[in-house]
């Protein structure tokens, strides 16, 4: 036999008439799958602009390319990725495959023959069996091992079996094709053969099996043409936009929030078309995987928020509104208990694989809320505190220097030029909690002999808790106001404990103006111990980090606070959920205020994760997680619970008392 | 229909920190006239402020308007902050003006037919209702139902908007002449003056919401969820004072009796029964009384806002990443396979 002959008939035992009618019908599925896809195009353009400027086009493809051939975030989930990895890689391989096959039927190229011929066989049948043990794993979960996360409907479930109806066929197709001849060479088509071997052993007659060759590729046919057909279709759809949506993720920090920019528009998601385009096609990529669930506080403390059920809801809000012009309230869809139980810890889209900004849209519904008036009792009392005492905790805010008696911080003169401008908040002003932090800080500085200022009774809240609860416009009134006395004192570098205002005042100010840099005490602390002036604080026990949502997860920082726990502990323990995987406290958000009922709170649950590391010493560095995770610790057994502390109190505790501070 | 007014105060009067801010009972006077009677309500205002908070909540016009101009208006709600320059004279004079009933201490109406049921707040969470026929003078009460939340965004526009084009200084005042009041004239007899006449009925707290329950439909409620008060709801600085201490004094603040839980929202507002349920739990939980004996539940009743010590849920092992408890397999609101939800923002009330 000579290599020319090593080939395959291509349609063989296929009337003309019948070839006709599959490229027509297929041609007609991709017609419509086109269509549906611009329709739901054009829906989306009818929503806001984003404020987002896009990436250009060379990096969003190579953004595309890179998740389609590394797949980063799916394998976050081992298995998962690992099953998703198979099947995307045969996929492609198939689709190549059929490419090939395609090439050397329709057009002047012939090259599928001999040893090419030989090798992509082999190469499309492992191809094809890596897309069946995909989706195999796929099928397991769902059916065997019933993960709790997933979304059991039938439309999720319907892709998997759909695209095992396309692998098995054609691998039936293939065997019944082999069979009729059993040709040598086709041992290259391993699974193909394998399964002619199975035919033949049966001893089928030609005729039986030329006529199944037939009905496989009927049924074969058919299949695809559904599956190119229904790709616009739900949870189908993932497989266009996913990759998309991931390529024009948000780049900037998790924790902070976008601004709405049109001044002369309402804030917040009011209808679906307030949303921007990118929001949109982000919904439209969710692949209801549900791992925004499964990292959820609020869901995992069993309050009614479900940040999938949100994505999908607006999604389907998309959906009906499609190119009517009367577009139904967007936040009367979901259960207000839903809207006001996010934490904003960021979580979500910390997990999500296909890079959507889960707890924006929430925060999104909340400004929507509270520009239609519908908001908790809490949250109101919360913006009436901040607007009328220029702090969350409705305090007297002549009252800010309390905390510091006894300590004399150098208050800065009006006008006086500030290099270094210590921000107290107003936790770390108020809440007794806060308030040990803040005079740990001043020793601090001052045993270091650092030079800085605190501005003392100017301090205003700076609009944090306000913005995560909705009330933009307050927040931004925060904002202007304090930028303005910051610029008054020309402040070169502000340094907080609290990782609220850090993120608002590094990543969200500058969009007002702002143009001081902006230092969290953990990078402050880490620094000076790196630069050797932090030493002999040795000695203490185990220890446990709670990685504060706002500095690890949403900025990023989660090295510096273990740099300055190991030059105080050498037993550091850490969570099972840590770094940018960490748990809330359940404050964030303006939880702290608000109080939304679940099944148990998620302060609850963190103490009893901390508690669990065995640590004596729990360690913090935000003044908001420190009273959570005390209330949280009220739970366990006398003697059993362990300390929690701010970081700056350690350090204050431990360092050597030097001459500066005497 | 009849024609509504609304008179509120200054909103620069209360701003102890320079910051313009409306009374409580001023802005919940506009709330319920808004809820009651819809966009048609005027709104009357000492300041400019005022004035511009009421628009921003909706009501169809905000101005100034003399005491004669108004006394023709069929219901006329006066918040506290509009009865601060004059006192009770405002709302005394301009009964007599008009002949109309003069009610205090208002917490709801409901307008039902030719008559309106006004609910009054007689302290310490008793209630009564009245049912006015004619024409009636109404003083809002600070415990009034909350109004739906005016935004600052929604109020820096009304601002920029009124920048644009200044309000005259009688707006809206003339439309009210003439308008709906005089099917209402005849009926304002003088025994509605006395307000526990023959037409008013007392009635107990489960019978008042029967009786609103029934009407709230065909209006608009003003949105309350109660879930908490506006404090930080784990321990934070006066944790001591409600903790420690004798009992009766913890007793006492809890009730809002004592001089520290003045400034504090601990005061339970509600009928006798559940005032009753409120003291039987405090008791039962602080061992006062045998628990289980009284029949009273231990968990806080809806809304309570009282100590939650007892409303803890068991410890139980920490969720491994991943893994979510068995309880948070529930959704939201299905409807055919769909997460559709179908409370709307106005109609929830967590504390009915």
């Amino acid at each position: 036999m000579s290599e020319s002959d090593i080939t395959r008939e291509i349609l063989g035992n296929i009337p003309t008439w019948l070839v006709g009618a599959f490229y027509t019908v297929a041609f007609a599925a991709c017609g419509f799958a086109a269509l549906m896809l611009l329709r739901r195009a054009f829906a989306r353009r009818r929503a806001r602009r984003p404020t987002q400027q896009p990436a250009p086009l060379g990096e969003r493809l190579i953004a595309i390319a890179r998740y389609l051939a590394f797949q980063e975030p799916l394998r976050r989930d081992r298995f998962a990725g690992i099953a998703h990895l198979l099947i995307t890689y045969g996929f492609v391989i198939l689709i190549i495959g059929t490419s090939i096959v395609f090439l050397e039927h329709q057009t002047p190229l012939h090259f599928f023959y001999g040893w090419f011929y030989r090798v992509a066989s082999l190469v499309i049948d492992l191809g094809g069996l890596a897309f069946i043990v995909g989706l195999l794993m796929f099928l397991s979960r769902r059916y065997i091992a019933r993960e709790e996360r997933l979304l059991q409907v039938w439309w999720v479930a319907a892709l998997a079996w759909l695209l095992l109806a396309i692998a098995t066929s054609g691998f039936m197709l293939e065997g019944a094709r082999i069979a009729v001849e059993l040709p040598e060479f086709e041992r290259w088509s391993a699974v193909g053969y394998a399964l002619a071997l199975a035919l033949r052993a049966g001893d089928v007659s030609v005729d039986t099996l030329q006529f199944w060759h037939r009905a496989l590729w009927v049924g074969h046919a058919l299949v695809c043409v559904l599956f190119f057909a229904l790709l616009p279709w739900l949870f189908f759809a993932h497989m266009v936009y996913g990759a998309a949506s991931w390529s024009q993720r948000r780049q900037k920090p998790i924790a902070q929030l976008r601004t709405p920019a049109p001044a002369d528009v309402s804030p917040g998601a009011a209808t679906v078309r307030a949303l921007d385009w990118d929001d949109l096609l982000q919904v439209d990529a969710c692949t209801t995987c549900g791992r925004c669930n499964a990292v959820c506080p609020a869901t995992v403390s069993g309050k009614v928020l479900q940040p999938r059920e949100i994505m999908l809801g607006i999604r389907d809000s998309l959906t009906e509104a499609g190119s009517a012009s009367d577009v139904a309230d967007l936040p009367s869809r979901f259960d207000p208990d839903a809207i006001w139980a996010c934490t904003t810890c960021g979580a979500c889209n910390e997990a999500c694989p296909v890079g959507i900004d889960v707890y924006g849209k929430i925060v999104e519904l909340r400004r929507a809320s509270v520009e239609s008036g519908a908001l908790p009792d809490s949250a109101e009392n919360l913006f009436e505190a901040t607007a009328n005492a220029f702090n969350p905790f409705g305090r007297d805010n002549e009252q800010r220097l309390a905390w510091a008696q006894g300590l004399n911080p150098p208050v800065a003169e009006p006008n006086e030029k500030i290099d270094l401008l210590y921000w107290v908040g107003c936790a770390g002003s108020f809440d007794p909690d806060g308030q040990s932090v803040s005079r740990s800080m001043i020793a601090i500085l001052d045993r270091l002999g650092i030079r800085y200022r605190i501005l003392g009774c100017r301090e205003r809240c700076t609009g944090d808790p306000a913005r995560r609860a909705g009330e933009e416009g307050l927040f931004q009134e925060c904002a202007r106001k304090n930028i303005e006395i910051l610029a008054g004192h020309s402040v070169k570098t502000v340094l907080t404990h609290c990782p609220h205002c850090f993120n608002t005042m590094k990543n969200e100010y500058p969009e007002f103006g702002a143009s001081f840099s902006v230092e969290h005490h953990s990078q402050f602390l880490a620094r000076m111990v790196a630069e050797g002036k932090l030493e002999g604080m040795e000695g203490l026990g185990s220890v446990s980090f709670h990685d504060p949502c706002y500095l690890g997860r949403g900025n990023g920082e989660t090295a510096a606070p273990r740099v300055v726990i190991d030059a105080m502990s050498d037993e550091r323990v850490e969570m099972p959920r840590h770094g940018k995987e960490s748990f809330c406290c359940g404050a964030g958000g303006a939880g702290l205020w608000l109080d939304v009922p679940g099944t148990d709170r998620v302060e609850n649950i963190r103490s009893l994760e901390a508690a669990g590391t065995g640590a004596k010493t729990i360690v913090t560095a935000c003044p908001f997680c420190k009273p959570m995770l005390e209330a949280g610790n009220q739970l366990l057994p006398d003697g059993e619970s362990p300390v929690v502390k701010d970081l700056a109190e350690l350090v204050a505790e431990r360092m050597p008392r030097s001459d500066a501070s005497s | 229909m009849p024609s509504v007014a609304v008179i509120i105060g200054s909103a620069s009067s209360e701003a102890a920190s320079g910051v313009p801010k409306l009374p409580i009972s001023d802005r919940g006077a506009i709330a319920l006239a808004m809820a009651r009677f819809g966009k048609r309500v005027r709104a009357y205002a000492a300041d400019a402020e005022a004035r511009c908070f009421a628009r921003a909540a909706g009501v169809e016009s905000a101005g100034e308007i003399s005491i004669q101009e108004i006394a023709s208006v069929d219901v006329i709600l006066i918040g506290r902050g509009g009865c601060r320059e004059l006192g009770d004279a405002l709302p005394a004079s301009l009964a007599e003006e008009s002949g109309a009933a003069l009610v205090y201490d208002v917490i709801d109406i409901q307008a039902e037919d030719d008559r309106l049921l006004v609910t009054r707040d007689l302290g310490r969470g008793a209630q009564d209702q009245l049912s006015v026929r004619g024409r009636v003078v109404l003083v809002v009460a600070d415990s009034v139902v909350r109004g739906p939340y005016v935004s600052r965004y929604r109020l820096n526009a009304q601002r920029a908007a009124d920048r644009k084009s200044p309000i005259s200084k009688n707006q809206g005042g003339a439309d009210l002449k003439g308008q709906g009041g005089a099917d209402l004239k005849g009926q304002s007899g003088d025994d509605l003056t006395g307000q526990n006449g023959d037409d008013s009925k007392r009635q107990s707290g489960d019978e008042l919401k029967e009786s609103s329950g029934g009407e709230s439909s065909a209006v608009t409620e003003p949105m309350r969820l109660a879930w908490q008060p506006a404090a930080p709801r784990v321990r934070l600085g006066d944790h001591a004072t409600r903790v420690s201490g004798r009992a009766v004094e913890r007793m006492n603040a809890l009730f809002g009796l004592s001089p520290t839980s003045q400034s504090t929202p601990s005061l339970v507002v509600g009928s006798a029964e559940e005032c009753a349920r409120h003291l039987l739990r405090y008791l039962s939980h602080h061992g006062f009384v045998e628990r289980g004996s009284i029949g009273v539940s231990e968990r806080a009743p809806e809304g309570a806002v009282i100590s939650r010590s007892a409303e803890r849920q068991p410890p139980r092992s920490a969720a491994e990443p991943g893994q979510i408890p068995a309880r948070a397999r529930r959704r939201p609101h299905l409807v055919n396979g769909r997460p559709l939800a179908t409370r709307g923002p106005f109609e929830l009330e967590v504390d009915r």
